[in-house]
């Protein structure tokens, strides 16, 4: 008798074999449907970190006597998973001085200067108060208004303004030079 | 507590480099920082337009935000470092550099009053008694847990010097430094009385 037929008629063998390639196939089935869930929680935490997307709808610099002023109409759009807030609103200007070096100076979103004039008159969006809540999936609507003293830029040549969103995780949206109508106003009215 | 190893990233080279400090003051005023004498600093800025223009500004556009942080640069083992990164009104980052033997009481003023005055330099040999109305500006330094470090560095760097220039012994120099230091720290926690407690006989009736 052949011991190596007896050894492949052993049903034993088969059995052993099949469940073998049951178990490779469940593996690389269950390996499949981990990564899938992997991906889709990924996805999920993406959605839950806090971000915030601006648009310019409209933006002026005026100029006056004394300070220039600055106006963002911007959609603030929360596209995330978790309700926020806008903790801090900034315009971060870089001038120019001395030997081109580059001073950045940052200047806080001021809600008293309301100037009806520069903004077309356009009464239908508000300025935004701070804080600003903007809840998850919502979209808010407003400007954001800054004024920089003459004084405080001295000599100093514009080079570049970016706007700043800070929300209350610390985290910072940024919407990079803003193309702006400028104007001259001579008169005393800021 | 053991040092920590940290990378800074600085925006531009001449970051890199500590501000010289040309001369240095103590003032204290009442109705500022707690009538506090602080350190003031008279700095270099031949070649820190930047800082300049930032002392400059800060006299219209108000108080800000500033970052604060001890350390020590790679390599200078007598010197400890001040990292000041500036966030709002204007975004500097400026390192200031003193020798632990002969610049420390400038650290330990900083450390008492927990703040300093910065201003510019007018001249290489400029004096704040030369102008006492020079724009300067106040840099809070929290307490953020050198205080213990820098006593023990203070003691032992002074002694250390005491030693090599009067040639006292080990002990003679150790006491000499626990004296300088004890006599420097009363002058230096004076504080100016509180605008309250300057009121007239008629005030307090």
């Amino acid at each position: 008798m052949n011991p190596s037929s007896n050894f492949f008629a052993d049903p034993r063998l088969w059995i052993a074999l099949a469940s073998l390639v049951v178990s490779i196939c469940s593996a690389i089935y269950s390996g499949l449907k981990a990564s899938r869930a992997l991906a889709i929680s990924e996805s999920q935490e993406r959605r839950r970190q806090p971000q915030f997307g601006i648009h310019l709808a409209n933006a002026y610099r005026q100029c006056t006597l004394k300070r220039q002023l600055f106006g963002f109409l911007v959609s603030v759009a929360n596209p995330t998973d978790i309700n926020n807030s806008v903790a801090r609103a900034e315009l971060q200007i870089t001038c120019l001085v001395r030997d081109r070096t580059s001073v950045v100076c940052r200047i806080q979103h001021n809600p008293q200067l309301n100037n009806r004039k520069s903004r077309n008159a356009d009464p239908s969006h508000a300025i935004f108060a701070l804080p600003l809540r903007v809840d998850a999936h919502q979209t808010a609507s407003g400007w954001f208004l800054f004024a920089l003293d003459n004084d405080a830029i001295g000599a100093a040549t514009i080079d570049a303004h970016s706007l700043l969103l800070e929300d209350t995780h610390g985290v910072t949206s940024v919407l990079t030079a803003p193309t702006l109508r400028e104007s001259m106003d001579e008169s005393e009215e800021d | 507590m053991k040092a920590k190893k940290t990378e800074v990233h600085v925006r531009a080279p001449r970051e890199r480099k500590p501000v010289r400090i040309v001369s240095d003051a103590a003032v204290s005023t009442r109705g500022t920082h707690g009538g506090r004498m602080l350190l003031l600093l008279i700095l270099d800025t031949s070649d820190r337009p930047d800082i300049e223009e930032f002392i400059r500004a800060h006299q219209s556009m108000g108080p800000g935000d500033v970052q604060t942080q001890w350390g020590q640069i790679d390599g200078h083992d007598r010197t400890i470092a001040l990292f000041l990164t500036f966030i709002r009104p204007v975004e500097l980052f400026m390192i200031l550099e003193f020798d632990i033997a002969t610049q420390g009481f400038m650290i330990d003023q900083i450390l008492t009053a927990h703040g300093l005055y910065i201003c510019v330099a007018e001249r290489d040999d400029d004096r704040l008694a030369m102008n006492p109305d020079r724009p300067k500006v106040i840099v809070e330094v929290g307490g953020i847990g050198f205080d213990a470090e820098w006593d023990k560095l203070f003691h032992k760097h002074l002694a250390k010097y005491l030693r090599d220039t009067y040639t006292l012994s080990r002990a003679d120099a150790r006491r000499g430094a626990r004296t300088v230091i004890a006599d420097w720290r009363k002058f230096g926690h004076f504080r100016m009385p509180d605008v309250r407690d300057c009121t007239g006989p008629a005030d307090r009736e």
